[in-house]
């Protein structure tokens, strides 16, 4: 068990940087999630703190000490690739039991952790399977075996549910979830996919263009994002362009809120461009003239059926479109006039 | 088997991953070759030319001046690039329809039409002489048969015909496995869509097909050129007596290997050694370079990369071409040698009268007890491969591990051994190993070093290629789980080179027991070898010599046939020692 620190980290490869003072602590026994774009720096991270790349700044402590002076084989830590990297030339169990020869555990004991590792990955039996006999999931459950074999005091794991279907990666989800719950090992994974985020981590750390843009508890993260383009990785749309005056906000726009419901936090926020973001799942399309809209009108481009109700494209004029829930039974025809309802008490306002 | 996914973040930008791989200390593993490079190649090679620019001890280019000012040597160096490029061409003419034929042809008996067209390369220069010369001499097939219909006697035995005949032999199989690799792996939808833009079918060939297998033609051409310009064997049996352009039919390997056994002419030696030096190290530099051009080109596994159209008819025309020239080019003159072992002089009926006469007159001067040869051969062949494993196994984990600008420098100071000619590292031996302590010249511990230097660029060019081939991933994934660098190696870069370093290995068995150039110069009637008998037995007139030759050709045959089989087995996809 161990407390990953992670501090200024800096790199680059070549002269293309790659991590700016990216810095986060992932506590004892928590789950964190590391969530950004392709290309933000995540996968860096994990291999700087394997010891598969020496960072050019920064540091990286198990337990309070840097860990940067020791090579990868005696770090402890276990990595499972994003693209597995399983050897070709061994059946399952000598991949799974790999680390534990380096580790020159005893034979039985070896295929005792093996087979214990092999029903946690629900796959009893697979022993003697070569990697090209295996399916997309079952290789990836053994690479997660072999990383868990030798019991490593921080889990990495990149994109653990990277190359599969939608299916089998809802199935691996659930079943990832469960084995870390029970391990628990500290653990940092990456993904750019929220849900696997939202499905696995204790914590979450989101990343842009080379640094940590936010870090905290998952709950809170998500509640409340730090600035516009951490809530638009989390999942939240603009509703609203304008401008902060005097402690209230203003929209450029035709469509303004026109009392009935109040962005809070403007009264924090000095005077200058601003914008209003809302969760995607928050925002809901009604009829013009509701009487429970928030004042924001807009005119449907599309609708489609999502299962019972629709989602609709909703046009807000000066370019601007947002995706609406419509829960009355008949759908909107392209060209009606709407009025956006927005959840109280989601609405965020971010300075631009 | 390997996963040809990169990292999305790496890709993208198109920066080279840095860092772990170089890790590994590299350079260390270059020590094994270091250790034999050093002293039986660096050396000997040095001290060599140095006698060609300093004759008397100090810088002069009185030696230099001497050879350039000689029309006679002029006339070597013409005919040597001459018979280099007219064998390259006839590889060529012969090698590109084949190499179509093995890319795009489905047929029965493939995989051991492929094996038979390989095996020529590895069978030993006096055995292809020897084959030719019973082929198209005097007394061969085709004289009897133009002699039966009226014609002929056709003199090809002296010409420079069966000279580029014997190097086309062997070179085919070079331009086949090079072509037809990168042939197979192209993407055929790149030439549908040329059709379906408009161009013909030649066209489509021309401005689509060729340009694509350009590089690997090219760089087959640059390694056959190489191949025939230090030919030896096969000119100083085959071009024996012979005239061309009012010169000898002596190439510069040739003419080293005359003025080396006349003492007197060392320096004069030593500069068409550094002339012949130049060119193998011009030549096989291009040719590096263009296999980097090819080698994105190539993936292993090429038959699976699409499924054999239907044959047209216009193929089958081909396939029926190819198969006769190739079978003409290849078997006939191997199936002569073996008829003429196998029977004397007037008879026609088989008899082992030949391989009895190895036994026979002990006292002659140019007896070699056969079963000894064969011993020695055996034991030189074995030393030489398991010196030729482990320098060669070393020095590609070496230039693997070697990243970044040094890379290629490393990979080309380990190959030197191929840019050497045999006969030029013999006469090096020579000239250096001969006096005080280390007067090696009698000992049997020379040859060895001599032939695990020439076996081991062969290992070591099938073992980079399935290295290199590795995902970086799986020896990061190791270090990981805990392994140091060395068991790195050990457990994952070692068992998955296993089959390559096998063929390889195996490869070199069969170089070093047909080894000619530098074993004539350092023979010795205590350990002559297989092609040493044959061309002592060559060196007599007669009938029973001329037997004697062929009997000992076919058992070298034999013994190469088989450890050739042994390659096919553990080959796999297109990996080939070159």
């Amino acid at each position: 068990m161990a407390t990953l620190t992670v501090d200024a980290l800096t790199h680059r490869y070549g002269d293309v940087p790659a991590l700016r003072e990216a810095s986060f602590t992932v506590e004892d026994g928590r789950v964190a999630a590391m969530l950004g774009p392709s290309g933000c720096g995540k996968t860096t991270v994990l291999r700087v703190i394997a010891g598969l790349e020496q960072p050019h700044g920064g540091d990286v402590l198990i337990d309070g000490h840097s860990v940067l002076g020791r090579p990868p084989h005696r770090r402890g830590t276990g990595l499972m690739f994003q693209e597995l990297a399983l050897f070709p030339h061994l059946d399952v169990q000598r991949n799974i039991e790999f680390g534990l020869r380096m580790a020159k555990w005893p034979r039985g004991e070896r295929e005792a952790r093996v087979d214990e590792l092999l029903s946690l990955v629900e796959l009893p039996g697979y022993g003697e399977r070569r990697m090209h006999e295996l399916s997309g999931g079952e290789r990836q459950r053994v690479a997660l075996a072999r990383t868990l074999a030798p019991q490593p005091s921080v889990l990495l794991l990149d994109e653990p549910l990277g190359a599969l279907d939608e299916a089998l990666k809802q199935q691996l989800r659930t079943q990832l979830r469960a084995i870390l719950a029970r391990l628990d090992t500290t653990s940092l994974v990456v993904s750019h996919d929220l849900r696997d985020a939202i499905a696995l981590a204790d914590d979450l750390i989101v990343m842009g263009e080379g640094t940590v843009l936010q870090a905290g508890p998952l709950p809170a993260v998500l509640a409340r994002p730090v600035s516009a383009a951490v809530a638009t990785m989390l999942g939240y749309v603009v509703l609203l362009e304008g401008a902060v005056e005097a402690g209230h906000f203003r929209g450029s726009g035709a469509e303004t809120i026109d009392g009935r419901t109040a962005v809070p936090g403007a009264e924090d926020l000095p005077d200058g461009p601003a914008q209003v973001l809302a969760h995607s799942s928050s925002v809901e399309a009604l009829p013009a003239g509701s009487e429970q809209g928030s004042g924001i009108t807009g005119t449907v481009e599309a609708t489609r059926p999502d299962g019972p109700s629709h989602v609709v494209a909703v046009s807000l004029g000066n370019g601007r479109s947002v995706d609406a829930r419509w829960r009355s039974a008949a759908a909107p025809e392209p060209g009606d006039a709407v009025e956006l309802a927005v959840q109280p008490g989601t609405l965020r306002l971010y300075a631009r | 088997m390997t996963s040809l996914t990169r990292g999305t973040g790496f890709r993208r930008t198109g920066v080279r991953r840095t860092g772990f791989r170089g890790q590994g200390g590299g350079w260390r593993w270059g020590f094994p070759a270091l250790l034999l490079l050093t002293p039986f190649l660096l050396w000997p090679v040095a001290a060599m030319l140095w006698r060609g620019i300093a004759p008397q001890g100090s810088l002069s280019a009185s030696v230099i001046v001497d050879v350039a000012g000689d029309r006679f040597y002029w006339g070597r160096l013409g005919f040597t690039t001459f018979q280099a490029l007219a064998s390259t061409a006839l590889s060529l003419a012969a090698g590109i329809p084949a190499a179509y034929v093995f890319a795009r042809i489905r047929f029965p008996g493939r995989e051991l039409a492929r094996a038979l067209v390989t095996a020529p390369f590895v069978l030993p220069a006096l055995v292809v002489a020897l084959a030719f010369s019973q082929l198209l001499g005097p007394s061969g097939w085709v004289n009897d048969l133009l002699d039966a219909v009226g014609l002929g006697p056709l003199q090809a035995l002296g010409t420079l015909w069966l000279i580029l005949l014997a190097h086309a032999f062997y070179n085919v199989s070079v331009v086949i496995r090079l072509v037809s690799g990168v042939w197979a792996n192209l993407d055929p939808r790149t030439e549908e869509a040329a059709q379906l833009l408009g161009a013909g079918r030649f066209a489509t060939f021309t401005r689509v097909t060729l340009p694509a297998l350009f590089p690997a033609i090219a760089s087959a051409s640059a390694l056959v050129f190489t191949f025939s310009f230090t030919s030896f064997g096969v000119i100083l049996v085959l071009g024996a007596g012979g005239r061309f352009l009012g010169g000898p039919l002596d190439t510069v390997e040739v003419s080293i290997y005359r003025l080396a056994t006349r003492l007197v002419e060392l320096p004069a030696a030593s500069v068409l050694a550094l002339v012949q030096l130049g060119t193998t190290l011009s030549a096989l530099t291009l040719y590096s370079a263009l296999q980097r051009r090819t080698a994105t080109a190539i993936e292993l596994g090429a038959d699976r990369a699409r499924p054999l159209r239907e044959t047209s008819t216009a193929e089958r025309v081909l396939l029926g071409a190819v198969a006769l020239v190739l079978g003409l080019l290849i078997i006939a003159p191997l199936a002569a040698l073996v008829v003429g072992a196998l029977t004397t002089g007037g008879g026609g009926a088989l008899t082992a009268a030949n391989f009895a006469r190895l036994f026979e007159d002990t006292g002659r001067i140019s007896y070699v007890d056969p079963v000894q040869a064969v011993r020695w051969s055996l034991t030189f062949a074995l030393g030489a491969t398991l010196g030729a494993a482990v320098v060669g196994m070393a020095a590609a984990t070496a230039i693997s591990r070697t990243k970044g600008p040094l890379g290629p420098l490393v990979d080309g100071a380990l190959m030197l051994p191929l840019a050497v000619p045999a006969v030029v590292l013999g006469f090096g031996y020579l000239t250096t190993f001969n006096r005080g302590w280390y007067d090696l010249r009698g000992s049997p511990w020379l040859m060895l070093a001599a032939h695990s230097l020439i076996a081991y660029p062969f290992v070591l060019r099938a073992v980079l290629a399935v290295l290199r081939g590795i995902d970086p991933r799986l020896p990061e994934a190791a270090r990981v789980l805990g392994a140091t660098p060395w068991r790195v190696w050990r457990f994952v870069e070692l068992p998955i080179a296993t089959r390559a370093l096998l063929a390889g290995s195996v490869f070199a068995f069969a170089i070093s027991l047909g080894e000619f150039g530098a074993t004539l110069l350092l023979r010795r009637r205590e350990f002559a070898t297989m092609p040493i008998a044959i061309f002592e037995a060559l060196g007599r007139p007669g009938e029973i010599n001329l037997g004697r030759a062929l009997a000992m050709a076919t058992v070298l045959l034999v013994v190469t046939g088989l450890s050739f089989l042994a390659i096919e087995r553990f080959r796999y996809g297109e990996v080939a020692p070159f």
